[in-house]
């Protein structure tokens, strides 16, 4: 028996049986002869959701809302779908989460915040999101989490996906995928992806207290993708594959500015290119890797003198990054998996021309690393997991700055199989390094400061999950609670008389919390769920709440208390009817905790129908009781601001989109 | 860029001697007052009362103070300006608790019209410099928006940054005074700063008055009928002769450098006076670092009796910030967090000051101290 010990989503794992499946499960199709073995130790190493975008119980506009409905993630949206949009896990800055894309680093020195709503969108695209902890072969690790954005894949099943929709707003989306077969064993997948929209939705001006439309707010883009699966064979008993991706996309962002400060005249326009390239074959009791990947991105802003946003009229700049890796991975004893990596990557950051503003140095930063993830089972019941890497990077700024650091990282883990119940623990150490606006400024707002350390967390967790089936009633939950020690935050702090900001690492924060995770069917109905709560500290020695006295330390901003995301379903026949709820409270907007964004309860709704074989229909209404204000406390009273994370950026009110999904499979 | 870190206090309305009032001013409503705060973190603000004794009164968590306020004093009324959310609020004049709310965002600007100074005209009316929509708004008692002066013209890059005015009675009548930076290109201090002056009644620009220093930072202080100006002209630069300490006359329209920088030993960031004090916060050249120190002048004369280098309270970053005469004392705002809070200095002994332990903490970094005047 093949044992592909994949990373296994709770998704995957909803209706199996008893717990010993659970850690064995398969959650994708066998590719070609090699065998595949990614030790990555079940939940023995880390709490790991997956997200399929078939498997969505909602229409799905981006990939932030494909992970949006996991559990310990947290998406902040600065407007609509397409907006900017950034990731939380588990309370982390958006700075701290590592995004990968197709096995490439998406983030970096230059970029460490990626915006989600960047990343494009295929049928079949799978996302996995590793919190806290992550394999050390994928790469240099995060502080708090890492995105991996998996496109439709060469040994998935041969077919064709069109997904189309029209929605309120302008909205227009087009996704298409494609796998087919090449003949002696290979295989193509395309993808192509494209989307617009107007965003000109109507808020609440909170000066006038009338609503007003939302401008310059709109998109266009178009992503696509091709990735080959060649059959190798290094020799009769050796065989191996040859992976090739390319991607490609385009995109025109407009940016509203904020509420008080609109920018109707800015936008981007941004391009990404990206390669890699993966041989493998058969070595010894497993297989060996080499990978080699590329990246470009392209970033042009435009605006105007008399832009609110006081920055520059025109700002370009380039980021290149080029990379790879060699490994084994394998089953040396039994009981015994182990992958060990070696990796390497440079990147550049490469300012273009700049109006209106010092044009930021250029730099670059060259890393090297390497990392083993391991996992033994001691015993039928019992599996012990360790993952660690140790990683150096070397960074140069344009004005001859320098700076470096080696750091290593590591966690270890357990998991405990019952018969009803599995229990998972871990513990480790992570690290970010600082990016180059922290540490080389930008020449304008932002000042440099060499000198940064990483920032550092120490992070235990652990958790419990159970699949069963009970006469017609079928479960599978998982519930993990966490708590975080990070330090060396770096903080921007205002410097001299025009307080312009110098990156330092004064921040302290704690952070606690539960995250839960709930499937569960009963004849018709279904429902799916995912909570996470959150405690957390600013221990930062100079923020306190707006008290005279003895500091207390508030909460972080940005992070809600309590995140849910819930959906049920039931099927009828061809048709399923969907309700929802996304609920927020318990965040705070200020770095001195007092200013509480009100709770957001937004109902959504839907309907599909799967009208003749491979041909579905699906209707999705969001924010269905069109929520768009909340009240906050006003010097004078409640006062009523537009809803989001930040009143600053407000969210749309209802909204709906239609959408059509034609899908062919090969019976070969 | 915004210059959120103008302390800007209010034309202050002095009185006498050193020192706006022997005892606390009491209200029903809050007990006693020397003087109303604002402050901030650059994230959220808050605004209050305090005495030199050390009680303190505090509004903070409100979404509409913003993140970047100053406080302004005329005729005897006093007002919370949130210059990031383009909201006035007018403050209790003892206790500093808002209680009404005007909006002066300038809708035929695109972007923030950011106000940054209030004077109250004998007619009720507000007038507000707002920086970024190169205007002055002038606001109906009721708080109606009455009318829009461009102020455009007044540099050839579109905006003169409008930052600080007072109205005063002058011989010739009732006169707003409007101080205009010009900085250009933004935000260094190289043409020389105006000072505008408008007829009142008629709303009409009567005259352009060339300012001896340059770029005149927070409010001006009004005393009798001189108003002080404190004037960095560029914050990296300590050495320039056309920056310090400036007295405008408002009788006769003249104005001069009272104190030089070179001889306080910085750059001028804010200035009090009262009776034969004057005293002002300096920032050392130092670029993005601008060390703050107290210094001390005779505004008769002119002379420094202590320099920044001869300071009783100096520190090692941009971290001094509101500065007044209230309850007998110097109150001197301080943005560095002590164990409770972030404290206000007072000094006693006006000309020579002696400072009192720290009584009064802050709940957040201090921008504005005004004092409470008697009603």
């Amino acid at each position: 028996m093949k044992r592909r010990a994949a990373p296994v989503a709770l998704a995957a794992l909803a209706f199996t049986g008893t717990a010993a499946a659970q850690s064995e499960s398969a959650a994708t199709d066998t590719g070609g002869e090699v065998e595949e073995v990614s030790v990555r130790g079940g939940r023995a190493a880390n709490f790991e959701s997956t997200a399929s975008e078939r498997d969505s119980a909602r229409e799905l506009t981006d990939a932030a809302s494909l992970v949006e409905p996991m559990p310990g993630v947290h998406v902040r949206r600065l407007g609509a779908d397409d907006a900017f949009t950034t990731l939380s896990v588990r309370g982390s800055a958006s700075t701290e989460v590592a995004v990968l894309l197709a096995g490439v680093p998406l983030t970096g020195g230059a970029d460490p915040s990626l915006d989600l709503s960047s990343l494009p969108l295929w049928p079949g695209a799978v996302a996995h999101v590793h919190r806290s902890f992550a394999p050390a072969s994928l790469g240099p690790g995060s502080l708090g989490g890492t995105l991996v954005l998996d496109p439709p894949r060469a040994n998935a099943p041969v077919g064709t996906d069109v997904w189309a929709g029209v929605g309120s707003f302008g909205e227009a989306r087009l996704r298409m995928g494609d796998v087919r077969d090449l003949g002696g064993g290979g295989r193509v997948a395309t993808g192509l992806s494209a989307s617009r929209a107007d965003d000109d939705f109507t808020y609440l001006d909170p000066g006038t207290e009338t609503f007003v439309r939302r401008s310059n707010a709109g998109h266009a883009a178009v992503d696509g993708l091709a990735s080959w699966w060649l059959p190798v064979a290094w020799s009769r008993v050796a065989p191996g594959a040859l992976t090739v991706t390319v991607l490609l996309q385009d995109r025109r962002q407009q940016l509203p500015g904020t509420v008080l400060g609109p920018t109707p005249l800015a936008f981007l326009e941004s391009d990404r290119e990206l390669a890699s390239a993966e041989l493998t074959g058969a070595l010894g009791r497993g297989t060996w890797l080499a990978r080699g990947w590329g990246r470009r991105e392209g970033l042009d802003l435009h605006d105007v003198d008399e832009s609110a946003a006081v920055g520059p009229t025109r700002a370009d700049q380039t980021i290149v990054g080029t990379g790879g890796a060699v490994g084994w991975k394998g089953r040396p004893a039994e009981g015994v998996r182990l992958e060990a990596t070696v990796d390497g990557s440079g990147e550049r950051f490469a300012p273009g021309l700049v109006e209106g503003a010092p044009p930021p140095p250029g730099a670059t930063r060259a890393s090297a690393g390497a990392g083993i993830d391991a996992d033994w089972r001691a015993t039928h019941e019992a599996m012990l997991a360790a993952s660690g890497r140790v990683d150096g990077w070397a960074d140069a700024s344009s004005d001859g700055t320098r700076s470096g650091e080696v750091r290593p990282t590591g966690h270890v883990g357990g998991e405990l199989a019952l018969d009803a119940v599995t229990f998972d623990v871990h513990g480790g150490a992570t690290a970010r390094p600082p990016s180059f606006v922290e540490l080389y400024g930008d020449r304008g707002a932002f000042l440099s400061n060499p000198s940064l350390l990483p920032e550092s967390a120490w992070t235990i967790d652990a958790g419990a999950r159970s699949a069963r089936r009970i006469g017609p009633f079928r479960f599978a939950a998982e519930v993990a609670g966490f708590a975080t020690w990070a330090h060396d935050l770096i903080t921007f702090v205002p410097q001299g008389a025009f307080g312009r900001e110098r990156a330092t690492n004064v921040g302290q924060a704690r952070l606690a919390g539960l995250e839960a995770d709930l499937r569960a069917s009963a004849g018709p109905a279904e429902v799916r769920a995912a909570y996470t709560g959150l405690l957390s500290e600013n221990d930062d020695a100079s923020a306190c709440e707006p008290v005279a006295g003895t500091c207390i330390h508030p909460q972080l901003p940005g992070r809600p208390a309590n995140d849910f995301v819930g959906d049920a379903l039931l099927h009828a026949g061809p048709a399923v009817l969907r309700a929802g709820v996304d609920a927020i409270t318990g965040m705070v907007v200020d770095a001195a905790g007092s200013i509480r964004v009100p709770p957001r309860v937004l109902a959504s709704a839907g309907a599909r129908v799967d009208v003749v074989q491979g041909v579905r229909l699906a209707l999705d209404v969001r924010n269905l009781f069109d929520v768009r204000t909340g009240t906050y406390a006003g010097a004078l009273g409640p006062v009523r601001y537009p809803i989001g994370d930040s009143y600053d950026y407000p969210l749309p009110g209802r909204s709906f989109l239609v959408t059509a999904r034609f899908t062919e499979r090969s019976t070969r | 860029m915004i210059r959120r870190i103008a302390p800007v206090l209010g034309g202050l309305v002095l009185l006498g001697a050193c020192g706006s009032a022997a005892q606390p001013v009491t209200s029903p409503a809050c007990g006693s007052a020397d003087a109303v705060w604002a402050a901030s973190d650059y994230s959220s603000s808050a605004v209050g009362s305090l005495t030199v004794a050390g009680a303190v009164t505090s509004t903070a968590g409100k979404v509409d103070l913003g993140s970047d306020p100053a406080i302004a004093s005329s005729r005897g009324r006093l007002f919370y300006v949130a210059r990031d959310e383009d909201v006035v609020f007018e403050l209790d004049p003892v206790c500093g608790t808002p209680k009404a709310r005007f909006d002066v965002h300038l809708a035929s600007h695109d972007g923030p019209s950011d106000p940054y100074d209030l004077a109250v005209a004998s007619d009720g009316s507000l007038w507000l410099p707002l920086f970024q929509a190169a205007a002055l708004l002038v606001l109906a008692p009721d708080g109606a928006q009455a009318q829009a002066i461009d102020l455009s013209s007044y540099d050839a890059d579109g905006n003169p940054d409008a930052s600080a005015i007072a109205i005063v009675d002058t011989p010739a009548g009732e006169k707003a005074f409007v101080a205009l930076d010009r900085l250009n290109p933004y935000p260094t201090s190289v043409e020389p700063s105006w000072m505008l002056r408008i007829d009142v009644a008629t709303r009409a620009v009567e005259a352009t008055i060339p300012l001896a220093g340059r770029n005149p930072f927070g409010s001006m202080r009004l005393d009798g009928t001189s108003l002080w100006l404190a004037e960095p002209g560029n914050f990296d630069d300590a050495t320039e002769l056309d920056a310090g300490v400036e007295r405008f006359d408002t009788a006769t329209s003249t104005t001069a450098l009272v104190a030089h920088e070179l001889d306080l030993g910085g750059s001028v960031a804010d200035v009090a006076v009262a009776g034969g004090c004057g005293a002002a916060i300096v920032a050392g050249p130092a670029s993005n670092v601008n060390p703050t120190a107290l210094a001390l002048f005779d505004p008769s004369a002119g002379t420094v009796s202590v320099p920044a280098s001869a300071s009783p309270l100096a520190t090692t970053g941009f971290d001094l910030e509101g500065l007044a005469w209230g309850g007998r004392a110097l109150l001197v705002g301080d943005r560095r967090r002590a164990s409770a809070g972030y404290p206000v200095h007072a000094f006693d002994g006006a000309c020579a000051p002696v400072e009192r332990p720290d009584a009064v903490f802050l709940p957040m970094p201090p921008i504005a101290i005004v004092p409470v005047t008697p009603p």
